[in-house]
């Protein structure tokens, strides 16, 4: 267009200009707004700003089932008291180290046939696991030693760890240790008759908000069923053989997640404590504040206090479905959940499970298996194992704890790097939001195969035993540790 | 002058050839040299890689045998130490070019401790097979193949009757392998003369051999396979068909025709940049001193031969970005170069053929030897060309 | 502080909001005087390429801004690679309509 006159810069040309400008400075904001939103602390899933719920932001109701998404195969029975490896780790450490302080009745150097009869019955038809304990044990004594090597290094994250720890044992420990059968303690401390609720729904919505509050990032409403309460040990009662309490009616199943700087900067830098004391916190709550409206409540809580197994509690309360690495994945907070309930016989409306996919992702991703450095998960195409009548991907939990007394830490506290590294484990900013709800819709697989192609191929991961001190490893961790948990960020170490 | 550069590149090659082959065996025997030392051992050589050793002091004497493999970055040599009744009492890797976090993930596992113990007569590859390392499972196979490897050395030495059955491995020629036949079949159609659709035929080849030979396998040819080959990395042909057609299949017809079949209208990554050349109307690159660039093509190519000979490790002189390309992984670096080329190739024709590729200038290279031969033999004065020898050969590229 | 609030602000957006309208409003001309035939689908087209300009961009810096720096600079090789070939297409499929118009 020739309006040209002259040499002047006219409107036209004013306009044109402007308009590129404008183009390149809005390109420039974009990047600039996308670095933000990376940097943003506030999206960081239930440590960021939003409280009363607003982190339980994903759509389940477009996701509902009927079935849960495990796989029964046969005929399912309790976890019985040996099955959890603590408490088989316990039974064995008080045959070597007595508490009366006699001597042995067992010693490293012994056998299976020389175990009394439940557990030898255990490791006889558990091949290798107490080889594996006797390994671990050994690490353990040898992560001791290590510790005076790495203890500058890591006091910020070991000193942050046990004051997460500190409320979870002893005296002072909140929620207090039930005492005596459900029946009484789960009842104890009631003061009024049970309120009429206008409907199960009120309940439910009521005792979510109530929980949002006191810190929960998910909350979900289970049945409480059978199959899912330990057998073999109740607590209160000690071991003994039970049938569920008639009063363990509904479970309201909370999840936090772990602090997310330090989660990535696993297994050294990071601790399962900050999830634990919180949801102990978030827990014992829940129990006096259904007393004090009449209802029973009984909390069960990480690390070990618990009378039911929680994940599949988790996936009856529609958060979340298993993953490879048997971890519970919810389509907020991915692996990084950490879980707890309170039993109630409070009238409360159930919440549906959900599907949105994670069977086929753990198929094809794999990731958590490749990055393990104790080899504990499976790689293969689908579960291999049955587990107490399911086919579910399962962890070798013996493996799994002789990593936590390898790593660099001041004692066995955990590794976690299938938490961190899980893809479904990312912040809530739009990138990752956009991806994992795409997927979540998407039903042919092919975006999640795209997405994972680039997981694989951009993102760099320090590999298996990277992750364990030397000569096997370099204490490597998935990302870069948080300033604040760097020791040397903050004392003179000279 | 040509004639004399190239008869200089051939004695440069041979002589890395044998060079790297002197160096191997110095450093071959240093790894056993330091893992064996005079002070405790003696060391009776009975052949290549094999030894019985006798422990000093009242030690029974054992066997000794390396073999090697192909992991999943490089080479990997393995030493295998068989007790005189004929159980593996040892096993261990003395060099591997290998990706060290694999490598380190077998030294943590359980996994080299697992053949102790195994009979000879059992073949520990096929243990293998089921359980390898998890992450590391290339890494794994190759030891455990080259364990087998150095197991037979001792066994048909010193137990022939203990050897272990050879894996009777089935060949491999499924899909892949007729799609890559069609592909040379349909170039040596399109080159009939008076053909309909040539063209068509061309665009055919071209296009399919981007999407089949890079997208959907990743196999296009490398110089890097080629190296590998020299340098006696020969992969066992019954598993690696694909790879033996590809470049024997082009040497032949080459060497025939006097034509190249697989730059001309097989490569994947020529069908890549010919699909943006056409999107972008690129034009052929306006140079001068074409010429210079033709000289450092060349020279890049022949120093990636020599250091890939010298070295034995086809894997440090690799330059090619086809990996990058159709299967997402290489270097930064070339990633880089990758993105260059995409970007360069909208606007100029094949910069990647014409500028860098190191497999056009040894296919000119066996091209003048031909021409060469073919003269030698005909016995007639030389053909006065336009251009010189390389040049007027390799006319059916441009 | 206060240039990192800046960008988490509405006041950002709006100022964002008023680039976008300055570069549409320009671009008629942009056309008019490369003499572009545009219609309907070429605007669409034009449009959808500048969003997934934008969004490469934004994605790749989230990555780097979560600490992901290579992963970030990867996506940002990758989807801007992709990005300016299908720029080179979209602007031989805009010019070569015109062309034949003309002729």
């Amino acid at each position: 267009m020739a309006d040209r006159s002259g040499k002047k810069f006219n409107r036209r040309d004013f306009i044109k200009y402007s308009g590129l400008a404008g183009a390149a400075l809005s390109l420039g904001g974009i990047a600039g707004a996308g670095y933000l939103s990376g940097r943003n602390k506030a999206t960081h899933t239930g440590w960021g700003r939003d409280a009363y719920g607003g982190n339980q932001y994903f759509n389940r109701a477009a996701f509902r089932v009927h079935r849960p998404t495990y796989q029964k195969v046969g005929p399912v029975r309790r976890i019985t008291y040996l099955e959890n490896i603590f408490n088989r780790n316990g039974e064995l450490y008080r045959l070597m180290f007595p508490r009366d302080g006699s001597s042995p009745q067992w010693t490293l150097k012994q056998g299976v046939s020389d175990l009394p009869g439940p557990l030898r019955d255990y490791y006889q038809s558990h091949p290798g696991s107490l080889q594996e304990f006797k390994k671990a044990f050994r690490r353990g004594q040898q992560q001791k030693k290590n510790w005076k090597k790495y203890k500058t290094r890591y006091l910020l994250a070991s000193a942050w760890s046990a004051a997460h720890e500190s409320p979870l044992h002893g005296k002072g420990a909140f929620p207090s240790e039930p005492e005596g059968p459900p029946e009484e303690s789960d009842f104890k401390g009631i003061t009024t008759e049970a309120y009429s609720l206008k409907s199960p729904g009120h309940g439910s919505r009521l005792i979510k908000k109530i929980a949002h509050t006191f810190g929960a990032t998910l909350v979900g409403i289970a049945p409480v069923r059978e199959q899912w309460v330990y057998q073999g040990y109740l607590r209160g009662v000690g071991k003994t053989q039970f049938n569920k309490p008639p009063h363990w009616k509904h479970a309201v199943v909370v999840a936090i997640p772990h602090e997310w700087d330090s989660l990535y900067a696993n297994p050294v830098y990071g601790t399962s404590y900050d999830a634990y004391s919180m949801l102990n916190f978030i827990a014992g709550k829940l129990e006096v504040f259904l007393k004090h409206l009449g209802y029973a409540a009984r909390p069960h809580v990480p690390p070990t206090d618990y009378d039911i197994a929680m994940p599949p509690l988790a996936i009856d309360a529609g958060l979340g479905e298993q993953g490879r690495h048997g971890i519970l994945i919810t389509p907020e907070l991915g692996a990084n959940t950490r879980l707890a309930a309170v039993t109630t016989n409070m009238p409360l409306e159930e919440d549906h499970p959900i599907d949105f996919g994670v069977a086929e992702f753990c198929r094809k991703c794999k990731i958590c298996a490749d990055q393990c450095p104790s080899g504990a998960i499976s790689s293969a195409e689908k579960p291999p194992d049955v587990i107490r009548g399911y086919r579910r991907w399962a962890i070798n939990q013996d493996k799994c704890f002789t990593i936590w007394n390898t790593v660099a830490t001041q004692h066995p506290r955990g590794c976690r790097v299938c938490l961190a590294v899980c893809p479904y484990s990312r912040k809530n900013n739009w990138v990752h939001r956009l991806a994992k709800d795409v997927d979540a819709y998407d039903p042919t697989g092919t975006f999640s195969s795209a997405m994972l192609t680039m997981q694989k191929s951009f993102f760099s991961y320090p590999g298996g035993a990277q992750y364990l001190p030397p000569p096997n490893g370099t204490n490597a961790v998935y990302q870069k540790p948080p300033q604040w948990l760097k020791t040397e960020e903050w004392f003179n170490l000279d | 002058m040509d004639w004399a550069l190239a008869l200089f590149a051939l004695l440069t090659i041979v002589a890395a050839w044998w060079g790297g082959k002197q160096r191997r065996q110095i450093h071959q025997n240093r790894h056993i040299a330091t893992r064996y030392p005079d002070s405790l051992y003696r060391l009776a050589s009975h052949g290549k890689g094999l030894w019985k050793v006798f422990p000093k002091g009242k030690k029974e004497a054992f066997y000794l045998a390396t073999g090697k493999a192909q992991g999943y970055a490089g080479g990997l040599k393995v030493a295998v130490e068989l007790a005189p009744e004929g159980r593996i009492q040892k096993i261990q890797v003395l060099s591997a070019s290998e990706t060290p976090s694999y490598l380190s993930k077998i030294y943590q596992s359980d996994y080299l401790e697992a053949f102790r113990g195994k009979a000879c007569e059992r073949n520990i590859s096929r243990l293998a097979q089921t359980d390898g390392v998890t992450g590391a499972t290339q890494t794994s196979r190759a030891i455990a193949r080259a364990g087998e490897q150095a197991a037979r050395r001792i066994t048909s030495e010193f137990f022939p009757d203990k050897t272990a059955p050879s894996p009777t491995s089935r060949v491999k020629f499924g899909i892949q392998e007729s799609i890559l036949l069609l592909l040379f079949a349909l170039t040596l159609l399109s080159w009939l003369p008076r053909l309909a659709h040539k063209k068509k035929l061309h665009r055919i080849c071209l296009y399919g051999g981007l999407i089949f030979l890079g997208f959907v396998y990743n196999r296009p040819l490398t110089l890097t396979q080629i190296n590998g080959m020299l340098a006696g990395h020969w992969p066992q042909w019954q598993h690696e068909l694909f790879t033996y057609i590809l470049i024997f299949a082009t040497l032949i017809i080459l060497l025939i025709t006097g034509r190249n079949p697989y730059c001309s209208s097989i490569c994947p990554f020529k069908g890549f940049q010919d699909a943006l050349g056409n999107l972008g109307r690129a034009k052929t690159a306006p140079l001068y001193n074409r010429r210079l660039w033709t000289w450092i093509q060349r020279s890049l190519a022949w120093g990636a031969v020599l250091i890939a000979l010298w070295t034995r490790n086809p894997g440090i002189s690799d330059y090619e970005v086809f990996g990058a390309a159709f299967h997402l992984t290489g270097s930064r670096i070339m990633f880089l170069l990758l993105g260059i080329i995409t970007i360069v190739s909208l606007f100029i024709r094949k910069p990647w053929c014409n500028f860098l590729c190191p497999i056009k200038p040894v296919a000119s290279f066996i091209k003048l030897f031909r021409y060469k031969m073919i003269r030698t033999w005909k016995n007639t004065k030389p053909v006065k060309c336009s251009e010189n020898a390389f040049c007027s050969s390799s006319c059916s590229q441009r | 502080m206060f240039i990192i609030d800046l960008f988490l602000k509405p006041v950002f957006w709006i100022i964002m909001g008023m680039l976008y309208l300055i570069m549409i409003y320009s671009a008629r001309y942009w056309a008019q005087d490369l003499n572009l035939q545009m219609n309907w689908w070429k605007w669409l087209l034009s449009a959808a390429w500048f969003i997934l300009l934008s969004l490469s961009l934004a994605g790749g810096m989230t990555l780097i801004g979560e600490g992901e720096t290579q992963a970030g600079l990867y996506f940002l090789g990758l989807f801007l690679l992709i990005d300016i070939i299908l720029g080179v297409g979209l602007w031989r499929l805009i010019t070569m309509k015109s062309k034949k118009k003309r002729v």
